[in-house]
């Protein structure tokens, strides 16, 4: 094993252009390392701005667990990019804009895809005190941007967008990335967030405008630190709404939970029996918010209550 | 499988090395290995299923008095009967003759 050569921020960018534009960037994405190489110069600049704080290896060799490309095509209505993953271009060719979020997307499509020794849910997870809060919504759930709000108020990210579960212990497994806002999220978490730190904004995605916003440095530094399953709680953002908890029963947590994973199937009996422990050992609720203030007192008072 | 008109019938789960149960008191879930699906049912279902799963056979009144613990009214019998039916379309039990 190759050892770690120091923070992405410690690279000039002519390093790190450098880097991408050659045999690629070894950055540690932890669980994962990831070979990441763009001549693609938003890409660069994503990897500068939301990857910051990760580390890197050095030129020598390093096992990768994926090497992601994100290649410069020129398409029939403008520039366009391509991903390619470990010699497989799986995904229509994007506007050139939008391919740092290209970057972040495949990645979830490489952890999703191949990593069957977890059980991967499409869930946010966020921790205190050794214990976890899923949120597994659907886009538009306002997820990520109270995923966003509530690192910044003492919780660690552990993940944005995929909660990795292990089978065998049913704890979960952090990997600290950039927290995807959409939309009007964008500017909100601009407002709230004056010292954030985000990434290029993609226009006109399928997703409407993104943006990433960077893992605060406590997260990253305890992401090896696994946490117990605690809470699993669906968020739903409604303008004007007072907030509202309510509790949500175990069978149709299961069924929902199970909806949103991307691999019971390759787990079967195993993987059902996960999922109906972790749903065991959990409160679930049904949480419908418009003020994020309001959603931290409730957050952090489901850490004093049990 | 045909009947004989006006037989008993008599319920029975041949699959029950592929269904799995989870219960709590709000009701329980079923999973299939067949086809890795899952289905909520009620806390009543949820004790039928479980009885089911034993793999003995078993009609209506039996399975409403196993509820009941006590003789069931011909009321209860059809909610079982109900519910069974919706088994069967489930894909967890089928019927024999009793």
């Amino acid at each position: 094993m190759s050892a770690l050569r120091g923070r992405i921020a410690d690279l000039s960018p002519a390093e790190l252009s450098a880097r991408l534009n050659s045999d690629g960037l070894a950055l540690s994405v932890p669980p994962f390392t990831v070979r990441v190489r763009s001549p693609i110069p938003v890409v660069r600049e994503g990897i500068e701005r939301m990857y910051a704080l990760h580390e890197h290896f050095g030129d020598d060799e390093v096992f990768c667990d994926f090497h992601l490309s994100i290649l410069p095509r020129l398409g029939w209505t403008g520039l366009r990019c391509e991903l390619d993953v470990d010699g497989q271009r799986p995904f229509t060719p994007l506007a050139r804009g939008e391919a740092f979020a290209f970057f972040e997307w495949g990645l979830n499509w490489c952890v999703t895809s191949h990593c069957h020794h977890w059980l991967t849910l499409h869930a946010a997870v966020l921790e205190r005190d050794g214990r976890a809060v899923l949120l597994p919504a659907p886009p538009g759930s306002g997820k990520s941007t109270l995923c966003a709000w509530l690192m910044q108020q003492g919780w660690r990210l552990m993940s944005d967008e995929l909660a990795l579960i292990d089978p065998a212990s049913g704890q979960l497994s952090a990997s600290p990335r950039p927290v995807s806002l959409k939309n009007e999220s964008i500017a909100l978490m601009r407002q709230r967030l004056p010292d954030a730190v985000f990434g290029p904004v993609a226009h006109d995605t399928l997703k409407g405008m993104v943006a990433h916003l960077r893992v605060n440095e406590s997260s990253l530094r305890q992401a090896a630190l696994p946490a117990t399953p605690r809470w699993i709680v669906f968020p739903r953002f409604e303008k004007g709404a007072t907030l509202r908890a309510v509790p949500r029963p175990k069978p149709q947590t299961l069924v929902e939970l199970a909806s949103n994973t991307f691999n019971h199937h390759v787990h079967g009996p195993r993987g059902f029996e996960c999922l109906a422990d972790l749903v065991d050992g959990c409160e679930a609720f049904d949480l419908s918010y418009s003020q994020l203030d309001d959603a931290t007192t409730w957050f952090d008072s489901l850490t004093r209550s049990s | 499988m045909t009947l004989e008109p006006g037989g008993r019938l008599a319920w029975v789960c041949r699959r029950a090395q592929a269904l799995l149960l989870r219960r709590w008191p709000e009701g329980g879930v079923v999973y299939d290995a067949a086809d890795g699906s899952l289905s909520a049912v009620s806390p009543v279902a949820a004790e039928l299923i479980e009885r089911l799963l034993d793999g003995q056979p078993a009609d209506a009144e039996a399975l409403a008095q196993h509820l009941l613990q006590a003789a069931p009214e011909p009321e209860d019998i059809d909610g079982v009967n109900q519910h069974l039916a919706q088994f069967e379309h489930m894909g967890f039990i089928e019927r024999i003759p009793s």
